[in-house]
């Protein structure tokens, strides 16, 4: 769905790393709100194949610092709210 | 999300007044399948909200399904979802149905049919899977599979063919 530019799935705790891998497929996706869902640092790297996205939520979900790494392909101003995630591993 | 103007508020007010005004225009099904997005936005959102789109309301005649029969299918349940797909498929670029818990893997695969869909929010539909994403993402054979997931007499082959 080339249309698509904004998608909440917030506490949709049933979409995992999966769901991740078929988003990249809506190329003109721009705000992603994925906080307390099944999506793991492993979905969370996948993430940087959106080219388009600057503002994405991953409230509550277990990232780590090679997963954010990743994410530094977007360019600024992007808008990651993981800041306030207890779960954030730093190694 | 934008707030409807002043007329087209009164418009979608009336429209959405009672289960009674939503017969009265859903009857009226052809000129509103081009209707202009604010308006098919602004109508979705407030019949959402107001729990008046369901199956046995928004119910579709078999009889404009062509390429059905009707003695070999039974698409009820999908009524509802054809009617949705048939309004608002060219129209509407905004769909919320947060904290919805019927919504699940079949509203997705009509969702998935929006034309200009733009906005989606999902969050707290308990039921949305990473499979019910697919129709979203450009799996449009998983629409097909839906539409026909009531089809009983449907072998293997007939799949094929379609």
């Amino acid at each position: 769905m080339t249309t698509l530019q904004e998608l909440d799935l917030s506490r949709c705790f049933k979409v995992n790393d999966s769901g991740i891998s078929h988003l990249l497929s809506v190329p003109n996706l721009e705000k992603l709100r994925i906080s307390e869902t099944g999506v793991t640092a492993k979905g969370v790297k996948l993430l940087a194949s959106l080219q388009n996205l600057s503002l994405l939520d991953l409230g509550g979900l277990p990232v780590d610092d090679v997963s954010l790494t990743s994410l530094q392909v977007f360019i600024l101003p992007f808008d990651a709210s993981v800041f306030d995630n207890q779960r954030y591993t730093s190694q | 999300m934008k707030r409807e103007s002043e007329l087209v508020g009164l418009c979608i007010e009336a429209a959405c007044e009672s289960r009674e005004s939503v017969e009265k225009w859903r009857m009226q099904r052809r000129s509103l399948d081009r209707l202009p997005s604010p308006v098919a936005d602004a109508l979705l959102r407030r019949l959402i909200a107001r729990r008046l789109l369901y199956p046995s309301l928004l119910e579709y005649p078999y009889s404009l399904y062509p390429s059905f029969s009707t003695q070999s299918c039974s698409i009820h349940v999908s009524n509802f979802f054809s009617f949705l797909v048939r309004v608002f498929k060219h129209s509407a670029e905004e769909v919320d149905v947060r904290d919805n818990g019927s919504v699940d893997a079949e509203w997705m695969a009509y969702l998935g049919a929006f034309r200009h869909l733009r906005y989606l929010n999902l969050a707290d539909c308990h039921r949305i899977t990473t499979s019910a994403l697919w129709p979203i993402t450009g799996v449009v054979s998983i629409f097909i599979l839906h539409t026909y997931s009531y089809c009983h007499f449907l072998r293997d082959g007939s799949v094929r063919r379609a």
